[in-house]
């Protein structure tokens, strides 16, 4: 079966509706949607709406959770005090703009979707707000991956595409006593893992406005990167109507979204 | 002996000047007219060259009684008037320098200079580039922040841009340099050889020149503040390098 993955969508319903076209041209037979609906972009609303009328699965991305819960990373989550001031803006902005019933669909949305062996999740099983980067320690990714009890792990938070397949290896844990020579060890075999990051639907950060979602296949295992062209004039004029820094439209334009962004990709937020 | 150097923004005065000081091992004045509020070439020659002397505006007189010994450039903005300035260079019977490109047949400078030096390829400079000045005296940016800052300037979201340039007092203490000319290599930010800054808000002078068409000055400004550290943060920040600097080990050469 073709499956559709597509993640940070962040309000941009021009590139919604390009890719869900794609989608159904690609005759994927379900959608499933990595979170983060809201947050920079014009049509927080009209995004929310359209994935909820077509019964998408979605789990809650770090921008919904800071809609419904207030904004809850810590400064470390932003690349810098200018990102942290755009990042607060947008913040601020939609959570005047969205509707009750929006954030009511956002407060119940799951952090993690698991169905047979795959696993949904925003950033990582960890945290909506942890970065699964492609350079990130393999024992760490496999770990994450691990902890999902799944074979494929699909995640977004990046905004960069990218599938990373972690070979079958055998491990062993050694423990050192004190007062003891003896090393219990205890040892496995990991089966072959694969995380696949599906990009970002409407802030894409790889140096093109295109949009990127991912199809799957669930019996060849073929995956299949996505990167769909749109009108993204049209979402870039819709920020500065909507009263939105000209900023971020200018680098939508060019596929240079830089959201929070923790310099240690394991890092977890504690605030 | 005294150099006046001329050339349109960017074509290269300020690095022609550094390569000759590096030759010459003659005592070397510097004088930048017009430039007193934000001497970002001058604190870049001197972070270079310690041994500099520089002469402020009102100083012009010294030129004259002290160039039997030194060799001073002058280096002329590119926005003054060359009449303007003139009656300067005829009393102090300077010799004249003009920066040009190589595919420049700018008359106005070759009429001028008694030595014509190929430059770096600029844009032609036309009657509708602005220049837009912001003085940062005091203040610290976020180094992270001013290298967004400068990537979306150098890239057009503030307008055209034909040169940049400007330095900046950063949160490690340290004070840096940005450069841009459209077309060249990108400079990296590159810290100054000068004492770093770590108690307080810098008296010493800092900001940023910027050169371009329809530039959007409002929203210039309001980035750089955006980029500055706060109040609250300051010292914050300037402990903890204080800290760093005195755990770190020394590294003995050998």
């Amino acid at each position: 079966m073709k499956i559709a993955v597509m993640s940070c969508i962040h309000g941009n319903y021009e590139a919604l509706e390009a890719v869900l076209l794609d989608i159904d041209r690609q005759k994927a037979e379900k959608i499933y949607c990595l979170g983060d609906l809201v947050g920079y972009g014009p049509h927080p609303n009209a995004v929310v709406e359209q994935i909820r009328s077509l019964d998408i699965p979605t789990v809650q991305g770090c921008w919904d959770e800071d809609i419904v819960e207030g904004l809850s990373a810590c400064d470390c989550s932003y690349p810098s005090l200018l990102a942290e001031t755009r990042g607060k803006l947008a913040h601020e902005w939609t959570n005047q703009e969205v509707n009750p019933e929006v954030r009511e669909y956002l407060a119940q949305l799951p952090h993690t979707y698991k169905e047979d062996h795959l696993c949904f999740v925003h950033g990582s099983p960890s945290s909506n707000h942890e970065y699964l980067l492609p350079e990130m320690d393999a024992f760490t990714a496999l770990e994450r991956v691990l902890s999902s009890d799944a074979d494929v792990l699909f995640c977004g938070h990046t905004h960069v595409p990218y599938v990373r397949t972690l070979d079958s290896g055998h491990l062993q844990v050694k423990v050192n006593q004190p007062n003891s020579d003896e090393q219990p060890a205890i040892s496995f075999s990991t089966p072959l893992k694969r995380i696949i990051n599906v990009g970002s639907v409407g802030e894409p950060r790889h140096g093109r406005p295109n949009a990127t979602y991912v199809i799957y296949d669930t019996e060849t295992q073929a995956v299949s990167l996505r990167e769909v062209e749109y009108d993204y004039q049209t979402t870039c004029a819709a920020i500065l109507d909507a009263g939105l820094p000209s900023i971020f439209a200018w680098r939508l334009a060019r596929g240079l979204e830089f959201a929070e962004k923790a310099d240690d990709p394991t890092h977890v937020c504690e605030r | 002996m005294i150099i006046a150097v001329a050339s349109p923004p960017g074509a290269g005065k300020t690095e022609w000047i550094c390569q000759q000081i590096a030759q010459t091992n003659k005592p070397v004045g510097y004088f930048s007219p017009k430039t007193d509020s934000l001497p970002i070439d001058t604190i870049y020659l001197q972070s270079k060259y310690p041994q500099l002397k520089i002469y402020q505006t009102g100083e012009e007189a010294a030129l004259l009684t002290e160039s039997d010994q030194t060799i001073t450039y002058i280096e002329i903005p590119w926005y003054l008037d060359l009449s303007g300035i003139e009656p300067l260079l005829t009393r102090l019977n300077s010799h004249r320098v003009a920066i040009i490109s190589a595919d420049v047949n700018n008359t106005e400078f070759k009429t001028w200079a008694d030595e014509v030096v190929s430059g770096n390829q600029i844009t032609k400079l036309t009657t509708s580039w602005q220049i837009h000045r912001g003085v940062l005296t005091g203040e610290i940016l976020d180094f992270d922040s001013l290298a967004t800052f400068w990537l979306e300037m150098t890239q057009g979201a503030y307008g055209e841009v034909v040169r940049a340039k400007g330095i900046f007092d950063l949160e490690d203490g340290q004070i840096y340099y940005g450069d841009f000319i459209p077309n060249q290599p990108e400079l990296e930010f590159k810290p100054l050889n000068l004492p770093r800054w770590l108690d307080g808000r810098p008296t010493r002078k800092s900001g940023f020149e910027i050169v371009g068409n329809k530039l959007e000055q409002a929203e210039i400004a309001q980035t750089i503040k955006d980029c500055c550290v706060p109040e609250s943060a300051i010292s914050y920040y300037q402990q903890q390098v204080k800290e760093s600097l005195a755990t770190e080990p020394e590294v003995e050469l050998v």
